[in-house]
């Protein structure tokens, strides 16, 4: 084991970083045959990580321009080399870098667009699971209401973003001119989801974003309401029909997986 | 002992799935790649399903990485036994290569040293795997670019001798012998004449890319002359093997890879009936 430990080590070495060590190692009949055949390694391995990158971060590329993609997806290759069995995952810490690279943090709408695209990955091949129905949760006794708590649906995912990353991604899309990266000073809130094995997404309301927040956070149907008729302002039927039809828009988009009645269940 | 032969497949790969759905193709199997289902639901789960209600299909990996010196990937193992439980593939199989070291992953098919090292590296982990797995996997022989100063035996003999130690099934890879035959310089009918033929459950044909000094294994292209050719003397010699075509680039429509599983066909019947005269 010791002499095949060493030569993936070294030829490992070599593939990701060019290391000369393994070049004595490989058959040939000089060193420029030796590099020439090993160069295909090294090149097929960048070549193979970045169309990967290309895939999951498609308008991140449309953005950055084929040339400005290659050369951010060479710096994520390097500071981030693979881990992961299966290439799906290689991407997943493409945000955090993006937000912490010394280069790119300095532009944050590529993090945010990062990680846009990211979750509608995670939205594509989340776990399968039911979506509840209007029907079932106008079921509920009302005397149960006050502590009606909600599942959500395993593919929803919440973003939050300052800069006009669903602009950037439409533009991509239409094939269209990019639009200037443009900042808002409050983040909206971005919901992705899939349905019917269709990926979608949109962004919040604010008042609908907190609503969902809360509920996410466990709390009661009473309670949410009760904070929500206080923090909007509004009067309570006002606030009970918004919370309503929030309500039943999240159930008709397959947002809610389950409901529980008693938070013991 | 192999599995049934299945005929003649076609990689399952995402642009088809609406068409074969709808039009019922003439394609007797699917291969699909075991990690691109290694997810939690969604598409690619759904049509998986759908297509393996209507057709047998088979599981290929890239990602045992049976020839690393890493420990064996234990909740690799779990996923792809999962789905193999979940898809009931006609068989599993990956490839003779390691993939990453140190925990770190090339996403390559990278070479081993054709050793008695390797060999008893090798075949102990496949015996881990086939007990792990409860089922014999099918090992493929990769495209290779460079050779070992230190290896002791020949490809064929590397991977001859790792069958008959774990009684592990083989994938040939028609189009990787040409290529590596190419690239080394060696007759790739020697390395047909010489493996276990009643070891070979399946055979993988692909298109590559000529560079002129050396061919790479690019699986863009239609299948050249050559192979066709290495084909039909693989047929003549192991006699009806199931057969696939592989594409992961530039990949057309499904009608012209029926068209080109078509001439597998063709070239499979003749080069029996040739051995058979």
């Amino acid at each position: 084991m010791k002499t095949l430990t060493g030569l993936q080590e070294r030829f490992q070495q070599h593939v990701t970083s060019g290391d000369k060590a393994v070049i004595e190692e490989i058959t040939g009949p000089d060193d420029a045959y030796r590099q020439a055949r090993l160069r295909i390694y090294y090149s097929a391995y960048r070549l193979r990580l970045t169309a990967a990158l290309a895939v999951d971060y498609p308008a991140l590329k449309a953005f950055l321009g084929d040339s400005g993609f290659d050369d951010m997806a060479a710096a994520y290759i390097d500071t981030c080399p693979s881990t992961v069995r299966n290439l799906r995952w290689f991407g997943d810490a493409m945000a955090s870098f993006l937000r912490t690279d010394t280069k790119y943090s300095q532009q944050s709408v590529l993090a945010e667009l990062a990680e846009f695209e990211w979750a509608q990955g995670l939205a594509f091949d989340a776990a399968d699971a039911p979506q509840t129905s209007f029907e079932q949760i106008a079921s509920v006794a009302p005397p149960d209401w006050p502590e009606l708590r909600f599942i959500a649906h395993p593919s929803l995912q919440l973003v939050a973003s300052h800069w006009n990353v669903i602009a950037i991604w439409h533009a991509h899309r239409d094939q269209q001119e990019m639009p200037s990266p443009s900042r808002r000073e409050q983040a909206d809130t971005i919901a992705v989801w899939r349905k019917d094995y269709k990926t979608y997404f949109r962004t919040l309301d604010r008042d609908e974003a907190w609503l969902w927040r809360t509920f996410a956070d466990g709390t009661g149907f009473g309670e949410a309401c009760a904070n929500f008729t206080a923090m909007t302002g509004k009067e309570d039927a006002d606030a009970a029909q918004r919370a309503a039809g929030l309500l039943r828009s999240w159930v008709d988009e397959g947002w809610i997986q389950d409901y529980l009645i008693n938070p013991d269940d | 002992m192999r599995f049934q032969n299945l005929g003649f497949g076609l990689g399952l790969r995402t642009v088809h799935y609406e068409d074969i759905l709808d039009s019922s193709p003439h394609v007797d199997w699917f291969e699909a790649l075991s990690e691109n289902y290694m997810v939690r639901g969604g598409k690619p789960l759904y049509y998986l399903d759908r297509i393996r209600a209507d057709y047998p299909v088979v599981l290929h990996g890239v990602s045992l990485s049976i020839g690393s010196t890493d420990p064996l990937d234990l909740e690799y193992l779990k996923a792809l036994k999962a789905l193999a439980d979940r898809v009931q593939p006609a068989w599993v199989s990956d490839h003779l290569c390691w993939t990453g070291f140190a925990s770190k992953n090339i996403h390559d098919l990278l070479p081993l040293p054709y050793t008695t090292e390797a060999v008893e590296h090798v075949a102990s982990r496949i015996d881990q795997v086939q007990e792990f797995l409860q089922r014999p996997i099918l090992i493929e022989n990769v495209s290779s670019y460079v050779n070992f100063d230190q290896s002791e035996m020949t490809e064929w003999e590397f991977l001859g001798e790792i069958s008959q130690r774990t009684d592990c099934l083989l994938l040939l890879d028609v189009n990787n012998i040409y290529v590596s035959g190419f690239n080394h310089g060696f007759d790739p009918h020697a390395f047909i004449d010489a493996l276990p033929g009643d070891r070979i459950q399946q055979i993988h044909l692909a298109g590559h890319s000529n560079c002129g000094t050396h061919i790479i294994d690019t699986h863009d292209a239609p299948v050249i002359d050559e192979v066709w050719k290495l084909y039909r003397y693989a047929i003549e010699t192991l006699g009806p093997v199931s057969t696939m075509i592989e594409r992961d680039d530039h990949i057309p429509d499904l009608a012209t890879l029926v068209t080109e599983l078509d001439q597998a066909r063709e070239i499979a019947t003749a080069a029996q009936f040739r051995a058979s005269a």
